[in-house]
C-alpha cells in the first residue's frame, strides 16, 4: 500500500517538474472540470434555438455569438467535451482492454506450433491487414455500416484503436518473455497463462501505457472528424466536430465565430494529450526519466528549459 | 537475380495481403448488424421489398456462397452500384480519382521537399540562439500539427485568405464555378494542361490548388519534420559519426554521411504519411468541394448509400498496399544491411 502511495507521489513530483507533462494535465484537468460542470457554468441551454438572435457576433449576451440555427456557441462549447472526452475515454479503454490481452498472449503463445499459437497468428495477420486502411476511412467505414450514432462511433474507434495495442503488447511480451526471471518462473511450475499475466504483462505495459494519451488524443480528433462529415454526433447534441461543421458555410461568408471556437477547443484538447503523451514518454522509460531527473538536481531551483524531445 | 526473387516474394505477399483486406471488408459489411437492403429501400419499406432487395443482392445465400460471389464480383471489377449517382462505383472511382490523387500527391511532395530539409537543419543546429528558437517552433509545431484538425484549419485557411484578403479563389472544388476543365489526359488538370498547352486551366486550377494544398502540408508534415529530426539526431550522436569525427573528416563528408543513415526510417513515415494523407483528404475534400474520392465517400454516408464507401475503402487500402510495396522496394536499395 504504501509502495502505491510512493509511487503516486514520485509521479505527480515528475508531473510538476517535467514541463510539457505539467501543462498537458492542467488542459486535460481543466476540460474534465467543465465537462463535469457544464450545467452549473454554461449560461444557457446547448440545445434551446434563439430564433431571433441568428448568427449573431460575440456580444455581452452571446459571448462566443451563435450559431446558423441560433444556438449559444459558448454553452454548446461548453458542453461538448462530454461528448467528445466520453468518447474518447470509453473507446480507448475498451481497445486497451481488447488490444493488450490479445497483444500479451499474442507475444506469449505466438510461433508456436499449438493451436492457441496458430489461431493467434491468425489475429495477428488481422491486425496486419487492419493497418492497410488509413485510420479514419476504417473508422468511416464502420459507422457507414452500423449506421449513425453515438455507440456506433465508439464501436468505429475501439475497432480503429485496438490494433495499436495488440501490436505494442505484443512487441514488448516478445522481448520480456526472453528474460531469465521468466524461465525462473517457469522453472517453478507455474502456469502459462499465470506467467503470461502475472509475470510478463505488467513489465510489458510500458510502451502500451506511453501511447495511452495519444490514443486519446486522436480519438477526439477522429470523433469531431466523423461527426464534421455527418456521420458522428448528430445535432442537437452538442459536439465540436459537428458545431465546426455547421459553421463551415458561415466562414465563407465571413462569420468568422461559427467555426474558429470550436476549433479552438478541440485543437486545446487534444494539444493538451498530445503534450502529457511526450512526458509520460520519458516517465515510462527508465533510462530517459533518469537521464530527466538527474538534469533536475543538478539544475536545481527553478526547473531548467525541459530538453526537447529527441 | 536475388534482387528479381526478392520482388516476387513481396509481391506474393501483397497479394495475400489484399485477399486478407477484401476479407476484412466483406465480414465488416455482411457480419456486422447494419443491413443494407434497409438502408437501399429506406425507411418504412414493407419486409416483402426488403426481402427483394435482399434476393437480388444474393444476401439470401449461405455466407460462403456470398464471398465466393463477392470475390468473383471483385474480380471482374464489379464493385456495386451507387444510388446517388446512379453509376457503377467502379465508374464513379475512376472519374473521381485523379481529383485526390493530384491533391495528396502534392501535399506530400511538398511535406518531404520542405519538411525534412527542415527536420534536418534544426537537428545539425544545436547551438546558438537562433538555433535554439527554431527549434522550439518546430517542438511546438509538431505537437499542434498532431492535434488540430486539418478541416478546421482548411476553414480557417479560407477566412483568412478568401473572405478577408481576398487573394485565393472560392473554395469551390478544382475549378470553381466559371473554370472549363483541360482535356483529359490523365486527369490531373495541372498536368493536362501543360500537355495541351491550355495556359488558363492551369492557372485557374493551380489557384485552386494552393488552400487545400496548404491545408495538407501544414497539417501533415509535422510527422516529417519530427521524424527526420530525431533519427538525423540520433545517428548524429552514433559511433560510427563519432568515429569520423575522430578521423578528421571534414564537416560535410561526415554529414553526408549521416544524411544517407538517417534517409531510410524517414522514407518509412512517408509512406505513413501518404496513408494518412489519404484519410484526411476525405475532410478536407468536404471543406473545398473537391469532387474527389473523399468528398463521394462522405456524400455516400450522408446518403446512406453503402458500396461507394466500401468501394472507396477497398480502393484506398489496395493504393496503401501497393505504396508500401514500393517502399520496401526503395528501402531495400536505401538500407544494404537487408537482404534479397
Amino acid at each position: 500500500m504504501s509502495n502505491i502511495v510512493k509511487n503516486l507521489r514520485s509521479f505527480f513530483r515528475f508531473t510538476w517538474e517535467h514541463r510539457s507533462l505539467r501543462y498537458g494535465s492542467i488542459i486535460i484537468v481543466a476540460w474534465v472540470l467543465i465537462a463535469i460542470l457544464a450545467p452549473v457554468i454554461s449560461p444557457m441551454s446547448p440545445t434551446k434555438p434563439h430564433p431571433n438572435n441568428i448568427l449573431e457576433p460575440p456580444s455581452s449576451q452571446f459571448l462566443l455569438g451563435t450559431d446558423l440555427d441560433g444556438f449559444d456557441m459558448l454553452s454548446r462549447l461548453l458542453w461538448a467535451p462530454r461528448i467528445d472526452l466520453g468518447i474518447a475515454l470509453i473507446s480507448t479503454a475498451l481497445s486497451v482492454l481488447i488490444g493488450v490481452p490479445i497483444g500479451a498472449l499474442a507475444g506469449y503463445f505466438g510461433g508456436r506450433g499449438s493451436v492457441i499459437g496458430i489461431g493467434l497468428e491468425l489475429i495477428m495477420r488481422l491486425v496486419d491487414v487492419s493497418r492497410a486502411f488509413p485510420v479514419f476511412v476504417f473508422a468511416l467505414a464502420v459507422v457507414a455500416v452500423l449506421g449513425t450514432n453515438v455507440t456506433n462511433v465508439i464501436v468505429a474507434l475501439t475497432f480503429a484503436n485496438a490494433p495499436v495495442f495488440v501490436w505494442l503488447t505484443r512487441s514488448e511480451v516478445l522481448g520480456v518473455r526472453e528474460k531469465p526471471f521468466i524461465e525462473a518462473a517457469q522453472c517453478s511450475g507455474n502456469s502459462d497463462l499465470r506467467i503470461a499475466f502475472q509475470h510478463i504483462l505488467p513489465n510489458s505495459l510500458a510502451s502500451p501505457l506511453t501511447q495511452l494519451s495519444i490514443v486519446l488524443g486522436f480519438s477526439i480528433l477522429l470523433t469531431a472528424g466523423l461527426s464534421f462529415v455527418g456521420a458522428g454526433v448528430r445535432v442537437p447534441t452538442p459536439e465540436w466536430g459537428q458545431m465546426i461543421a455547421r459553421g463551415a458555410s458561415n466562414m465563407i461568408t465571413g462569420q468568422w465565430w461559427t467555426a474558429l471556437f470550436p476549433g479552438l477547443a478541440l485543437g486545446s484538447a487534444v494539444f493538451g494529450f498530445a503534450l502529457a503523451g511526450d512526458g509520460l514518454r520519458v516517465y515510462l522509460d527508465p533510462k530517459q526519466r533518469r537521464q530527466f531527473e538527474s538534469e533536475q538536481m543538478l539544475g536545481g531551483g527553478p526547473p531548467t528549459p525541459a530538453p526537447a524531445s529527441g | 537475380m536475388g534482387t528479381f526473387r526478392f520482388i516476387l516474394r513481396r509481391v506474393f505477399y501483397l497479394l495475400i495481403q489484399l485477399i486478407g483486406v477484401v476479407t476484412v471488408l466483406f465480414f465488416l459489411v455482411r457480419l456486422l448488424p447494419g443491413n443494407p437492403a434497409h438502408a437501399l429501400v429506406g425507411q418504412g419499406a414493407n419486409e416483402a421489398s426488403i426481402a427483394a432487395i435482399e434476393a437480388k443482392l444474393g444476401f439470401d445465400k449461405p455466407l460462403p456462397v456470398q464471398y465466393v460471389i463477392y470475390l468473383g464480383n471483385l474480380f471482374r471489377g464489379d464493385l456495386g452500384d451507387s444510388i446517388f449517382t446512379g453509376q457503377t462505383v467502379r465508374a464513379d472511382l475512376i472519374q473521381r480519382f485523379p481529383a485526390t490523387f493530384e491533391l495528396v500527391t502534392i501535399a506530400m511532395a511538398l511535406t518531404i521537399l520542405i519538411g525534412i530539409p527542415l527536420g534536418i537543419y534544426v537537428a545539425l543546429q544545436t547551438k546558438g540562439l537562433i538555433a535554439n528558437i527554431v527549434s522550439k517552433i518546430v517542438f511546438i509545431y509538431g505537437m499542434l500539427t498532431g492535434a488540430i484538425p486539418d478541416f478546421w484549419l482548411g476553414l480557417i485557411l479560407i477566412f483568412v485568405f478568401f473572405f478577408v484578403l481576398r487573394i485565393v479563389p472560392a473554395p469551390i472544388g478544382r475549378l470553381g464555378t466559371m473554370g472549363v476543365a483541360p482535356d483529359r489526359v490523365t486527369g490531373l488538370y495541372i498536368i493536362d494542361s501543360v500537355l495541351t498547352s491550355n495556359w488558363e486551366a492551369f492557372k485557374v486550377s493551380a489557384r485552386h490548388l494552393i488552400l487545400p494544398v496548404a491545408t495538407l502540408t501544414l497539417i501533415y508534415m509535422g510527422n516529417i519534420v519530427k521524424m527526420a529530426r530525431s533519427t538525423m539526431t540520433e545517428v548524429m550522436q552514433s559511433e560510427f559519426i563519432e568515429y569520423a569525427r575522430a578521423s578528421g573528416l571534414p564537416r560535410a563528408v561526415i554529414r553526408s554521411y549521416a544524411l544517407r543513415n538517417a534517409l531510410a526510417p524517414v522514407v518509412t513515415v512517408v509512406a505513413f504519411n501518404y496513408s494518412f494523407l489519404l484519410g484526411g483528404a476525405v475532410l478536407v475534400e468536404t471543406v473545398f468541394a473537391w469532387g474527389g474520392l473523399g468528398e463521394y465517400a462522405v456524400q455516400a454516408i450522408i446518403q446512406s448509400d453503402y458500396f461507394p464507401i466500401t468501394g472507396f475503402a477497398l480502393v484506398t487500402a489496395i493504393f496503401i498496399a501497393i505504396l508500401y510495396l514500393s517502399l520496401d522496394l526503395v528501402y531495400a536499395f536505401l538500407d544494404p544491411r537487408i537482404r534479397y
